[in-house]
C-alpha cells in the first residue's frame, strides 16, 4: 500500500503514457495529436488533483505513522515527502498549460510540414516522468536515472522539427552538451561513491557528519563535478552556453517545457543534494553557488539587453532568474529554500504567460518570434497587452506584482546569513534586467501599432489572463503558497 | 459610522474608479467622455473624503489615528497597517486635490487615449496616498515603488518628443535607488524583528548598523526628493511629460523622498541622520546655488520650473535634517506651499503650451496683451515660488531658514542666497514671457477660459490662505514634529 502510495504519480505517467501510446496507434493521424494530448492533459489533471488531496491530508497521513517518520521511503532511492509533492504539483501543471497552449503551434506549424506526430506527446509525458523521479530522488543512482530519463526524452523533441536545420542543430547541441554533463555527473558520482562508500544522500550527510577528520579531497572534486553538472542542466553561467541556441532553435512548445518543467525539476534536484546530502559541507559549496549566482545574474542581465528575438530574450533572462534563485541556495537556512520554492512557483507562471504569448504570434498568419512584431499591441489587442505587462513588472520584481514578494524573500534570506554581496548584486541585476522587461512594455505602448498581428488562440489568452491574475492575487494572499513552501522545506532540513 | 475603514476607503476608491473605467463599452468618442467624467467624480469623491478626514482628525491626540489592520502575510509578520498623523494629512489632501485639478486641466489637452490616461491617473493617486498613509514599511515600499509604473505610462504614451528616453530615465533611475533602499528595509525589518514603523521607531540599532542602512534610505529618497547630484533624471522627466504628468511629478512624487526621510530616517535611524546632517547641509546648500544657477540659463521654461524644484526641494532637505520643529515644520510647509506653487506653474505653462504647442521661453513675448488674466494668475504663482510674504512659499522658507540658522548659520547664508537667485530666475523668466515688445499677430494666443481659470483660481486660494493664515496646518503639524526631535535629541 504504502508502495502504490508513493509511486503513484510515477507509475500513472508511465502507465498512462504507454497506453496513449497504444490509442494513438487507432485514431486517424489528423485527430491523433489533438486526442492525445487532451488526454494525456487530463491524466495529468487527475494526478494534480490527487496530489492537492494528498498535500492537504500531510498532517494526517504523517502523523498517524511513528513519529519520526516525516515521509514515505521506498528502498532508501525514492522519497515522496512534502517537497516532493510541491514540486510535482508544480511540475505537472507546467507540462498541462504548456501541452495546452502549445497546440495551436504545432498544429499552425507542423501539421502544414507534415511533421505533426502525436509521439510528442508521449515523449514528453515520459519527461515529465523523469522529472518526477529527479525530484524523489535519494541516491546518486536514482539521481541519475531521472536526469537521463528526462533528458532523453527532451534531446528528441527538440529536434521535433526535423526539416528545420535550426531544430536539428539545437537537439544535436542540447544532446553533445547533455551527453557532456553526464558524463560528469557519473565521474562525479563515482568519485563521491569511492570516498563515503555508499550512494545514499541521507547515509552520505550521517557519514559526512560523523567524519571528524578532514574531507577527503576527492570527495570534493566529486562533489564539484557533480555540482557543475547539474548547473548545466539548470544553465548558470559559466555553463549556459548552450540556452539561447536551444532555445531558439527547439520548437516553441518544448522550449516552455524546458524554461518552466525542466528547470524546476533541475533546481529541486540540486536542493536535494545541497541540503540532504552535502550539508555538511556547506562552507565548501556555497561559495561555488555563490560565484555561480553572481555570475548568472550578471551575465544574464547584461545578455539580454541586445536581444530581439523573443526565444533568446528568454533565454538569457532566464539565466538572470537563475542566478537569483541561486542566491537561495546559497544562503542554504530552511527560510531561503522556502523563498526558493516561492520563486520557483512564481516564475513558473510568470513565464507560462510569457510563453502563451510567444507561442500565440502571428503576423498574417505566419508563427513569429521578433520583439519588434508585438509594438502597438495595446492599441490593437488592449487587454492581452495589459496582461503581458503586468507579467513583464512582475518579472522585473516590481511591486505591486507577486515577481516583487519572490525576490524579496530570496533578499531577506540572503541578508539573515550574511551574503549582502550576493543581494547587492541581485538589486543591480533587478534594476538591469528591468530595463529590458520595461523596454517590451515600451514597444507595446510607445510605439507605432503593427499591421496583421494577431495573439491566436483563445486557449493561449486565457492561460495568459490567468497567470496575470495570478501574478496580482498572489502578492495581496501569498500566505496558502508560502505555508505549503514552508512544510515543504521542513523535511528537507529534518536531519 | 466610527469604525468606517476611512484610510482604506481613500486608497482604493481611486483604485477602484479605475476598474470601472476599464469596464466602459461603446465608441471611442463616448468612452472618452464617459471616462473623462467618471474619473472626474471618482477623483472628485477622493478629495471629498481627505477633507472629510482632515476635518475629523484630532489635533490634540498625539501618535497615529484611524489606524487600521488587516492580515497580509502572516508568516512573516507582514501586515496591511495604515493610519494618518500630522506629517502625512496634508500630503494626502494634497495628492487628491492635485488629482482633480489634473483631470480638469487634461479634459481637452489629452485626445489620445483617454480612457488609459484616467485609468493612469486614478492609479497614480491610490498608490500614492498609499504610501503617505502606509504604517508598514513592506507596504510602504510597495506603494511607493508602485507609482512609478502609472507615471512610466504617463511620461511614455502621452509625452513629448523624446518621451521615451525621458520615461526610462524616470524609471531606472529611481528604480536603482528604491532596490537599494529596498535592501536596507529588509535588514532594519530582520534586525527590529518587526515591519510596524511606530515599533522600528523605538527600536535601537546599532550606530554602525544604522549608517548603513542610512544610506540605502538616502539613495531612494535623494533620487526621489531629487537632491543634487541625483536630480538629472527630473528636468528630462518634466520636459517631456503632458502638463498632468509633470503636476503630479513635481507636486506629489518628489514630496514621497521629503516623507520619507521624515518617516524613516529621522524616527528609526536618528544617530545616523545626525552623523549624515553635514552631508546633507552640503548638498542642499549646493542643490540651491546651482540649481538655481542652471534654472537661470534655461531656454525652456518647463525646465526652469524643473530646476526651481530641486533649488527648493534642496531647501527641503536642509529643514528636514536641521533638528528643530521650526525647521522640519518649515520644511513641511515648503513641501505643501511647493506642491501647489509648483502644479500652479506647470499648469500655467500647459495653457501655453496648449494653444502654442511650445514651451520654449523665445517663442512667446509680451503675451501679457493677449493673456492679462492669465499674467496675473501667474504673477501671483510667480511671487510665491519666490516667496513673497503673504503667500504659502513665505511661510515654508522663513520657517526652513529660522530653523536651520539654528543648526548652521552657514547653511542658512547658502540657503538665502540661493532665494535671491531664485527671485532673480522666475522674475527673468516672468519678464521675458509677459513684457517686452509685442510679437506680430500672436493670434494663438486667447486668454483663460473658463475651466482654466477655475483650476488656477481654486490653486490661488490655498496658496494665497496658507501665505496669510497658515495656523491651521501648523496646528496639526507641529505637535507631530517632536516625537521626530525628542528621539533624535537622544
Amino acid at each position: 500500500m504504502t508502495l502504490w502510495l508513493s509511486m503513484g504519480v510515477e507509475i500513472a505517467l508511465a502507465v498512462g503514457a504507454l497506453s496513449l501510446l497504444l490509442v494513438g496507434l487507432f485514431l486517424p493521424t489528423s485527430r491523433a495529436t489533438r486526442i492525445v494530448s487532451h488526454l494525456a492533459v487530463a491524466l495529468m489533471l487527475i494526478i494534480i488533483a490527487a496530489l492537492l488531496w494528498v498535500q492537504e491530508q500531510l498532517p494526517i497521513i504523517f502523523s498517524s505513522n511513528a513519529g519520526e517518520l516525516t515521509s514515505l521511503m521506498l528502498t532508501k532511492h525514492f522519497r515522496f515527502d512534502a517537497l516532493a509533492i510541491y514540486i510535482k504539483i508544480l511540475i505537472l501543471s507546467a507540462s498541462v498549460c504548456v501541452l495546452v497552449i502549445g497546440q495551436g503551434f504545432i498544429s499552425c506549424d507542423l501539421t502544414q510540414k507534415n511533421l505533426n506526430r502525436f509521439e510528442y506527446v508521449i515523449i514528453l509525458l515520459l519527461a515529465v516522468l523523469g522529472m518526477c523521479l529527479m525530484v524523489s530522488a535519494q541516491s546518486l543512482l536514482a539521481l541519475y536515472v531521472g536526469l537521463e530519463l528526462q533528458s532523453l526524452s527532451l534531446y528528441i523533441v527538440a529536434t521535433l522539427q526535423r526539416d528545420s536545420p535550426r531544430s536539428s542543430e539545437a537537439g544535436l547541441k542540447y544532446f553533445m552538451l547533455g551527453a557532456l554533463s553526464s558524463g560528469l555527473l557519473l565521474f562525479g558520482c563515482s568519485l563521491i561513491y569511492g570516498s563515503v562508500g555508499v550512494i545514499n544522500f541521507e547515509s552520505i550527510l550521517i557519514n559526512l557528519q560523523n567524519s571528524n577528520y578532514h574531507t577527503p579531497t576527492m570527495l570534493l572534486i566529486g562533489m564539484v563535478l557533480t555540482l557543475s553538472a547539474i548547473a548545466f542542466k539548470v544553465s548558470a553561467v559559466p555553463f549556459h552556453m548552450w540556452i539561447p541556441d536551444v532555445y531558439e532553435g527547439a520548437p516553441s512548445p518544448i522550449v516552455a517545457f524546458f524554461a518552466t518543467a525542466s528547470k524546476i525539476a533541475a533546481l529541486t534536484l540540486l536542493m536535494r543534494l545541497l541540503v540532504e546530502a552535502f550539508l555538511p559541507l556547506r562552507n565548501d559549496w556555497q561559495p561555488i553557488i555563490a560565484m555561480l549566482a553572481i555570475a548568472s545574474m550578471i551575465l544574464g542581465a547584461l545578455a539580454t539587453i541586445p536581444q530581439t528575438n523573443m526565444k533568446r530574450f528568454i533565454a538569457y533572462s532566464s539565466i538572470t532568474h537563475v542566478g537569483i534563485i541561486l542566491i537561495g541556495f546559497a544562503s542554504a537556512t530552511p527560510d531561503s529554500m522556502r523563498a526558493v520554492l516561492f520563486y520557483l512557483c512564481i516564475y513558473v507562471v510568470m513565464s507560462l504567460g510569457l510563453f502563451a504569448v510567444l507561442l500565440a504570434m502571428r503576423t498574417s498568419e505566419q508563427i513569429t518570434e521578433r520583439m519588434q512584431d508585438l509594438s502597438g499591441l495595446a492599441r490593437s489587442d488592449a487587454k492581452a497587452a495589459l496582461a503581458l505587462s503586468v507579467i513583464m513588472f512582475s518579472m522585473a520584481g516590481l511591486p505591486p506584482f507577486a515577481g516583487f514578494l519572490a525576490k524579496f524573500y530570496i533578499f531577506l534570506a540572503a541578508l539573515r546569513t550574511n551574503l549582502a554581496l550576493l543581494a547587492i548584486c541581485g538589486a543591480l541585476a533587478s534594476v538591469i534586467s528591468a530595463f529590458y522587461y520595461i523596454r517590451i512594455i515600451k514597444i507595446m505602448y510607445f510605439d507605432q501599432a503593427q499591421e496583421n498581428f494577431v495573439i491566436h488562440g483563445r486557449s493561449n489568452r486565457w492561460v495568459l489572463y490567468v497567470s496575470a491574475i495570478a501574478v496580482l492575487s498572489l502578492t495581496i494572499a501569498p500566505s496558502l503558497l508560502l505555508e505549503r513552501g514552508g512544510q515543504a522545506v521542513f523535511v528537507l532540513f529534518s536531519y | 459610522m466610527d469604525n468606517w475603514p476611512l484610510l482604506s476607503t481613500i486608497i482604493f476608491l481611486p483604485l477602484l474608479g479605475a476598474t470601472l473605467l476599464t469596464l466602459i463599452r461603446g465608441q471611442e468618442k463616448e468612452v472618452s467622455l464617459a471616462a473623462k467624467a467618471t474619473a472626474l467624480w471618482v477623483a472628485f469623491a477622493t478629495f471629498v473624503l481627505t477633507l472629510l478626514l482632515w476635518y475629523s482628525f484630532d489635533h490634540k491626540q498625539k501618535g497615529f489615528q484611524f489606524t487600521e489592520f488587516a492580515p497580509w502575510i502572516a508568516e512573516s509578520n507582514i501586515g496591511y497597517r495604515v493610519g494618518v498623523d500630522g506629517l502625512s494629512l496634508f500630503f494626502v489632501v494634497l495628492a487628491s486635490f492635485l488629482t482633480v485639478l489634473c483631470i480638469i486641466a487634461s479634459w481637452y489637452s489629452i485626445t489620445k487615449r483617454t480612457r488609459d490616461f484616467m485609468v493612469a491617473f486614478l492609479v497614480l493617486e491610490s498608490f500614492s496616498i498609499g504610501a503617505f498613509l502606509a504604517l508598514d514599511t513592506i507596504l510602504f515600499y510597495l506603494f511607493f515603488e508602485a507609482v512609478l509604473l502609472p507615471m512610466f505610462f504617463i511620461i511614455g504614451v502621452w509625452g513629448g518628443e523624446r518621451r521615451i528616453y525621458a520615461a526610462f530615465k524616470f524609471f531606472l533611475y529611481t528604480l536603482l535607488g528604491s532596490l537599494l533602499m529596498l535592501l536596507s528595509i529588509i535588514s532594519l525589518v530582520w534586525v527590529g524583528g518587526t515591519t510596524y514603523i511606530p515599533a522600528l521607531m523605538v527600536t535601537e540599532f546599532s550606530f554602525d548598523l544604522q549608517k548603513i542602512l542610512w544610506l540605502g534610505f538616502f539613495a531612494s529618497f535623494a533620487v526621489k526628493t531629487p537632491m543634487w547630484p541625483f536630480h538629472t533624471w527630473l528636468p528630462d522627466a518634466h520636459v517631456e511629460a503632458p502638463t498632468a504628468g509633470s503636476v503630479m511629478l513635481a507636486g506629489l512624487l518628489l514630496k514621497m523622498g521629503g516623507y520619507g526621510f521624515l518617516r524613516f530616517c529621522l524616527p528609526i535611524l536618528p544617530d545616523a541622520s545626525q552623523f549624515f546632517t553635514p552631508l546633507v547641509f552640503a548638498l542642499s546648500g549646493i542643490a540651491v546655488v546651482y540649481a538655481s544657477l542652471v534654472a537661470l540659463v534655461q531656454t525652456d521654461i518647463k525646465k526652469l520650473i524643473a530646476y526651481s524644484s530641486v533649488a527648493h526641494m534642496g531647501l527641503v532637505t536642509a529643514g528636514i535634517f536641521a533638528n528643530n520643529t521650526t525647521a522640519i515644520s518649515g520644511a513641511i510647509m515648503q513641501m505643501i506651499s511647493h506642491g501647489l506653487v509648483s502644479a500652479a506653474l506647470f499648469l500655467c505653462v500647459g495653457v501655453i503650451y496648449d494653444r502654442a504647442k511650445t514651451h520654449e521661453i523665445k517663442a512667446f513675448q509680451a503675451i501679457v496683451e493677449p493673456m492679462p488674466a492669465y499674467a496675473r494668475l501667474m504673477l501671483i504663482f510667480t511671487l510665491a515660488s519666490i516667496g513673497l510674504p503673504g503667500t504659502s512659499g513665505f511661510i515654508g522658507e522663513i520657517l526652513t531658514l529660522l530653523g536651520v540658522f539654528q543648526a548652521s548659520p552657514t547653511t542658512a547664508l547658502v540657503l538665502a542666497l540661493g532665494m535671491i537667485l531664485g527671485a532673480g530666475y522666475m522674475l527673468h523668466l516672468y519678464r521675458r514671457v509677459f513684457f517686452g515688445a509685442p510679437k506680430p499677430v500672436p493670434s494663438k494666443l486667447y486668454d483663460l477660459h473658463t475651466r482654466e481659470n477655475l483650476v488656477l483660481i481654486s490653486l490661488v486660494i490655498p496658496v494665497l490662505w496658507i501665505g496669510l493664515y497658515p495656523v491651521p496646518l501648523l496646528r496639526i503639524i507641529t505637535p507631530h514634529i517632536l516625537p521626530l526631535i525628542s528621539i533624535a535629541g537622544n
